[in-house]
């Protein structure tokens, strides 16, 4: 294999995975609102929140992540990244890790509140009609 | 332990725990929404269960694709083939675990809202 090819493949590769994890969180944060808007409670608020800063740290992830892979095909980037090396991975590596943090939170939040407030969540519920789409 | 072993730890719990919240959701009620959700929570926790036991060393494997380049290879970095099968694997079980589980997610949050809809109409 060429490297050119295999600059393609990883930055293939990069680019869809990291689009899936931003696709993923997105979903988190739509079904945190509506969740939260059911039940209007002080966990599923915390659960809202959150998925939102986990959201924001993963569009900032992402950004990064598209910069390094351009680094590759356009030479002014590159001499950028080259300057800046150290600092942008100290970034990535503390942004990763704080979005992390705040995922461990939000499954903690949704977890917490499923197995504490069953009983509530079993009479909302019982409200919901029966022909709602699924 | 280092920040990244921290990270899979952490992230390997996560959706263990979203798992675990699913499960107990689709036991108070099924919905085809719920369903997806556990399947791709489901292979999300397999594979980051994976990616932990790597970042610990138990799975002895550092392969990526750009390693296969000229600058990497020139210095006698050879790969097995189970390194790359394990690689590609797992990439792409994890890609179908987080499609899954954005359509669960998807598909659970609009029965809920055109249920809150409805309610809203019948007040």
């Amino acid at each position: 294999m060429n490297d050119q090819l295999i600059q393609s493949i990883t930055t293939a590769s990069t680019a869809l995975i990291t689009s899936a994890w931003m696709a993923f969180i997105l979903a988190l944060l739509w079904y945190a609102y509506v969740f939260n808007k059911r039940t209007q409670h002080i966990i599923t608020k915390l659960f809202v929140w959150s998925s939102l800063i986990a959201c924001l740290l993963a569009i900032s992830i992402t950004c990064i992540h598209f910069f390094f892979l351009s680094a590759g095909y356009n030479d002014k980037i590159s001499n950028l990244l080259n300057d800046n090396i150290e600092m942008l991975v100290n970034i990535m590596n503390w942004t990763e890790f704080i979005s992390t943090i705040a995922l461990f939170i939000t499954s903690g939040t949704f977890t917490c509140y499923v197995i504490q407030e069953k009983r509530h969540i079993t009479s909302t519920l019982a409200d919901e009609t029966a022909d709602a789409p699924t | 332990m280092e920040q990244h072993t921290i990270s899979g730890c952490l992230l390997a719990f996560s959706f263990a725990s979203f798992l675990l919240g699913s499960i107990k959701l689709q036991q108070i009620q099924k919905s085809f929404g719920k369903k997806l959700l556990i399947i791709g929570l489901t292979i999300l926790t397999i594979v980051f269960i994976l990616d932990f036991a790597r970042s610990l060393g138990i799975i002895k494997s550092n392969y990526h694709p750009y390693m296969e380049s000229s600058f990497y290879t020139q210095f006698g970095n050879q790969f097995q083939p189970w390194e790359r099968l394990y690689f590609w694997g797992t990439f792409f079980i994890s890609l179908i675990g987080f499609l899954t589980t954005t359509w669960g997610f998807f598909v659970e949050g609009r029965r809920m809202m055109s249920a809150l809809k409805n309610n809203a109409n019948t007040n």
